[in-house]
């Protein structure tokens, strides 16, 4: 693995994150198959970006942890989207999407 | 994120950080199981899936790390972890640690125990505003023999006026007299006379009421009186409407017009009584009257001497025994000095001393655990060529190192604040009298600070010393050659050597000092007191005017009281006087004059101790009568006084003419309360007054009267009995308190000591510097000898190949020893010599403290340097009996 073609542009895991958390409560390797899966496979979160990321976003209290049993009976630590991190998903969505509008029109005019 | 919740991330990181590194892995391994699962569903073989899933998720370590960074607590962690580190390496070598964890307590214990007597006696200032201004103004004669407080109530109060020098100048008397009213029994209390002008001087207030007005201060003024806070608490239960009522202060009626704050102590702590000195300029000319200033700002102590000498000569026109002749004759002159120093004068130098010599100790010390810690970083010289090969860090290196330092000096730190917490409450005990500022002594944040500053330039030097020395270690030729090398680096062994004698040396300084007063203290054991204090049990009664008026019901009182003393079992004599020797008390010391002997009108007249006496007090005390007869019970009622003189008075007054039938006087002549003549007697020894090493000054005594007799009476107002007896001191008074109790149950007794009791508080002071000696020389010597038993020992370790090589080759185990011998002996000698060197320089600050001993007492010298010798012989011994038995084949295998 490491294609960088693959891996999400820097900054855009938070997002890729809340966004999948808002679904539902996920343990860490559940988010990666998650994203992996919604993109078709495009995106590949690396393991060595994700962990960091969850312990960001829960230093930010965007998100919190507990530890759940899993459906085959194992232990896991599972995030969930906090209220703060909701209000954080929306104004990180927006901005990337303003972003991909100024992409887009920068492409274009050349 | 906000702050608070960081913080709690913080602690929680560094609190439960096993909980957070297994839950870390658990998630790891979550991860790589269930990718391995992933791969396993796909069809491939379970090792397969594993290896697959280690590859996608990478460095499992890495991503830990990542997370560890994130929690950023990462410096934190890393100082604790090298404290721990340090704490383990110092757990396997426990003799190492116990010796330097040992040697840092007892240096740096002894200083901050010192330091706080120093810093509570000598430099927090005096608890009044602006104490550095403060000065006592007295008098000083060219002998500088007797500090005469002049005729100060004349030169302060009038003639000193003139003076720019001063915001303000006051005169103070202190006395002990009677007090009754209020609600308790009649109280034996000390009482100062002050001039109104004190409050100004010390710039204090009463918490309650008003200073004394001019009015009070006057002659025949109103009588008014302020207490101090304690009695005032105690007695009158703090009422705050206390002002305005009275009491009675020997017996005469005094309104209270205000209370001193809490705290308020001049000009020592426990007066009870302030009153009005209402001097009388028309009668001037006491000898006691100490005088306090407050300095104008900017004015030293110079030049206030300077301009109250100019002013002096207008003494002269206010008193008929002193002319300017007299004064130029007699080299008097003010003298202004700080008021701390009166304070703490005494004690100054002792103090200075033992600190001088407790922080010789922590150098001995401190050279001590640098000189361990060489050592040690020779023996790691391989362990730090390994880790450096295999890529620590020098600064990681360095850190360790230090944190190593940190956690001896931080056990050795705190070892030492226990044993000075200790010292702290027991020096005060050892020496009661000696420190004049008790309550200011404690560990306070200025002792902690000093002890923590000394204690981390400590630490970082001897951090620094082992890195430093491992620096240039280059590892490859370490790891080959090894601890191999038959003879240790020149450079090195000469370091350790220096470092041994300047050990030594220090050692020797303190051995010496403590060596000296050890003998004076010896000499002042045996210093001839003029009197036998075994077997003496004393105690005051004082007699209240109010129930005492005349002088014949004060000696009636005291011969009756006698009488039912001498009648108690097991006493063999009693007798009474004014005040006992060698205790603190307000002696009365005025010139003699002798009828017949004229003195030249410029002379002063030499001055001798006023004291009355009953019959049986010189037996009692054990003072011998040398001619003539001692007092009797009929001296009483003679119309002219009889007197006992001392053999000095004798010598010094007399000059040769026959004591016996002289006639003799204290106080000037000529003036309104001239005191008349009295017979001489007998003469008696001198007696140590004072204190043990000041020679007696040489006393009258007088046998009471029975008819008022100017201002004699009462010096027999307030006498202390002294009974020589076999009986058990308590059980002595507590059959002397039922006699005095059917005498006058109004009446105390107080002051119960035995005389022997007395002796010993005089010589607490030089106990206490002995004492402080004594352990700051004996932890230095073995100091001394532990640091060159480790150097003997270390080089001798050192040396073990080539000392192998020697044997083999034919040296023989005594040469080997007495080689080893010798070197211990040199290294010792130069260090003694150097020491000796320095102890003569610094002979002259030794002086104050000293008796019948100079500095340079051969006997002392004599036995310091064996002592010494001695010690470093012993300390070669033992690394010499080694060296002597090694066996040559194992030595040479030896690595």
């Amino acid at each position: 693995m490491g294609e960088s073609s693959n891996e999400p542009l820097r900054g855009t895991i938070d997002l890729l994150v809340l966004r999948t958390l808002s679904l539902a409560p996920m343990h860490g390797w559940g988010i990666t198959q998650r994203i992996q899966q919604a993109t078709d496979g495009v995106l590949e979160v690396n393991q060595g970006s994700l962990y960091p990321a969850l312990q960001r976003l829960e230093q930010k209290e965007w998100i919190d942890s507990e530890w759940r049993v899993t459906d085959n009976n194992r232990r896991a630590k599972y995030y969930r989207l906090t209220p703060l991190g909701r209000k954080a998903l929306g104004a990180e969505t927006q901005s990337w999407r303003r972003l991909v509008v100024a992409v887009e029109q920068l492409l274009r005019t050349t | 994120m906000r702050g608070t919740k960081r913080i709690a991330m913080w602690l929680r990181a560094l609190v439960s950080r096993r909980t957070m590194e297994s839950e870390l892995d658990e998630e790891m391994r979550f991860h790589l199981d269930m990718e391995a699962a992933k791969h396993t569903r796909r069809g491939v073989t379970d090792d397969e899936a594993r290896r697959r899933a280690s590859l996608a998720f990478g460095s499992v370590e890495q991503h830990k790390e990542a997370m560890r960074d994130g929690r950023g607590v990462r410096g934190i962690e890393r100082a604790a972890f090298d404290l721990r580190f340090g704490f383990r390496q110092l757990r396997k070598t426990p003799g190492f640690t116990l010796a330097a964890v040992l040697t840092l307590a007892l240096g740096i214990g002894g200083n901050v125990a010192v330091f706080s007597v120093v810093n509570g006696v000598l430099l927090r200032p005096l608890a009044f505003p602006d104490p550095d201004r403060l000065v006592t103004i007295a008098h000083r004669t060219r002998g500088g023999d007797l500090p005469l407080t002049l005729p100060n109530a004349t030169a302060t109060d009038v003639v000193y006026q003139a003076s720019h020098s001063f915001d303000a100048m006051a005169l103070y008397s202190s006395w002990q007299g009677s007090l009754t009213g209020g609600d308790g029994a009649p109280e034996w209390v000390d009482v100062t006379s002050v001039t109104r002008s004190l409050f100004d001087v010390l710039r204090v207030r009463p918490a309650l009421g008003r200073p004394f007005t001019a009015d009070e201060d006057r002659p025949h003024g109103p009588r008014a009186v302020i207490l101090s806070h304690a009695l005032w608490r105690q007695r009158f239960g703090g009422d705050p409407s206390i002002i305005g009522r009275t009491i009675a202060v020997e017996g005469t009626t005094h309104e209270i017009v205000g209370v001193m704050p809490a705290g308020f102590a001049f000009p020592t702590p426990g007066v009870a009584l302030w009153v009005p000195m209402r001097v009388d300029r028309n009668d001037l000319g006491g000898f006691n009257t100490p005088g306090i200033g407050r300095l104008r700002p900017g004015v030293t102590p110079e030049q206030a001497t300077r301009e109250l000498t100019q002013l002096l000569p207008g003494v002269t026109k206010l008193t008929d025994f002193l002319t300017e002749k007299t004064i130029r004759d007699a080299g008097l002159t003010a003298d202004v000095h700080p008021y701390l120093d009166d304070v703490v004068g005494r004690v100054r130098p002792v103090l200075w001393t033992l600190w001088a010599m407790v922080g010789l100790v922590l150098l001995i010390a401190c050279v001590n655990v640098a000189s361990l810690l060489l050592v040690r970083a020779e023996t790691r010289r391989r362990e730090v060529a390994l880790r450096v090969a295999l890529g620590a860090e020098r600064g990681h290196l360095l850190a360790q190192s230090l944190a190593e330092s940190a956690m001896l000096l931080m056990m050795g730190a705190g070892l030492g604040l226990v044993l000075a917490s200790g010292a702290v409450t027991a020096l005060p005990r050892l020496a009661p009298d000696l420190l004049p500022r008790l309550a200011d002594i404690r560990i306070d944040a200025v002792v902690l600070l000093c002890t923590t500053l000394v204690a981390a330039v400590v630490a970082v030097a001897f951090g620094v010393v082992p890195v430093v020395r491992n620096r240039a270690v280059a590892p490859a030729a370490m790891l080959r050659g090894g601890d191999r090398a038959a003879t240790i680096d020149r450079h090195t062994g000469r370091l350790r050597q220096t470092l041994v004698v300047a050990q030594v040396a220090m050692a020797t300084v303190l051995l010496v000092g403590s060596g000296l007063v050890l003998r004076s203290f010896h000499k002042l054991r045996h210093v001839d007191l003029g009197f036998r204090p075994d077997g003496v049990v004393t105690f005051r009664i004082a007699l209240p005017y109010s129930r005492y008026k005349t002088s014949e019901s004060v000696a009636q009182f005291h011969y009756a009281m006698l009488d039912r003393i001498r009648t108690m079992a097991g006493v063999e004599v009693a007798g009474a006087t004014g005040t006992l020797p060698l205790s603190p008390s307000f002696a009365e010391y005025d010139p003699l004059r002798m009828e017949g002997v004229t003195a030249p009108p410029d002379v002063l007249p030499p001055l001798a101790e006023m004291r009355v006496a009953t019959p049986g007090y010189f037996e009692a005390m054990g003072i011998p009568v040398v001619a003539g007869r001692p007092l009797e019970r009929s001296d009483t009622d003679r119309i002219t006084g009889a007197v006992l003189v001392t053999q000095s008075i004798v010598r010094k007054v007399m000059q040769g003419r026959p004591p016996i039938g002289a006639r003799v006087a204290h106080g000037v002549a000529k003036v309104s309360n001239e005191r008349p003549w009295s017979d001489v007697v007998g003469v008696v020894g001198d007696v140590r007054g004072v204190s043990l090493d000041q020679e007696p000054v040489g006393a009258v005594y007088y046998a009471m009267v029975n008819r008022p007799k100017v201002d004699m009476d009462w010096l027999a107002r307030s006498m202390v009995y002294a009974v020589r007896t076999k009986q058990p001191p308590a059980q002595l008074i507590a059959s002397a308190r039922r006699e005095l109790a059917q005498l006058d149950p109004t009446l105390p007794l107080a002051e119960t000591r035995t005389l022997t009791s007395v002796v010993d508080t005089a010589k607490s002071g030089m106990r206490f510097s002995m004492l402080g000696f004594a352990v700051a020389a004996v932890i230095g010597l073995f100091m001394g000898a532990i640091g060159l038993y480790g150097v003997l020992s270390y080089v001798t370790a050192q040396r073990t190949r080539e000392i192998g090589v020697r044997m083999a080759l034919g040296a023989t185990p005594s040469s080997v020893r007495t080689s080893i011998l010798w070197r211990g002996v040199v290294v010792s000698a130069i260090g003694l010599a150097a020491g000796l060197a320095a102890a003569l320089s610094l002979r002259m600050l030794a002086k104050p403290l000293l008796y019948g001993v100079a500095p340079t007492d051969p006997i002392t010298l004599t036995a310091v340097s064996l002592v010494l010798l001695c010690a470093g012989a012993l300390a070669a011994w033992l690394p010499a009996r080694r060296a002597a038995r090694l066996d040559p084949v194992r030595a040479l295998r030896w690595d």
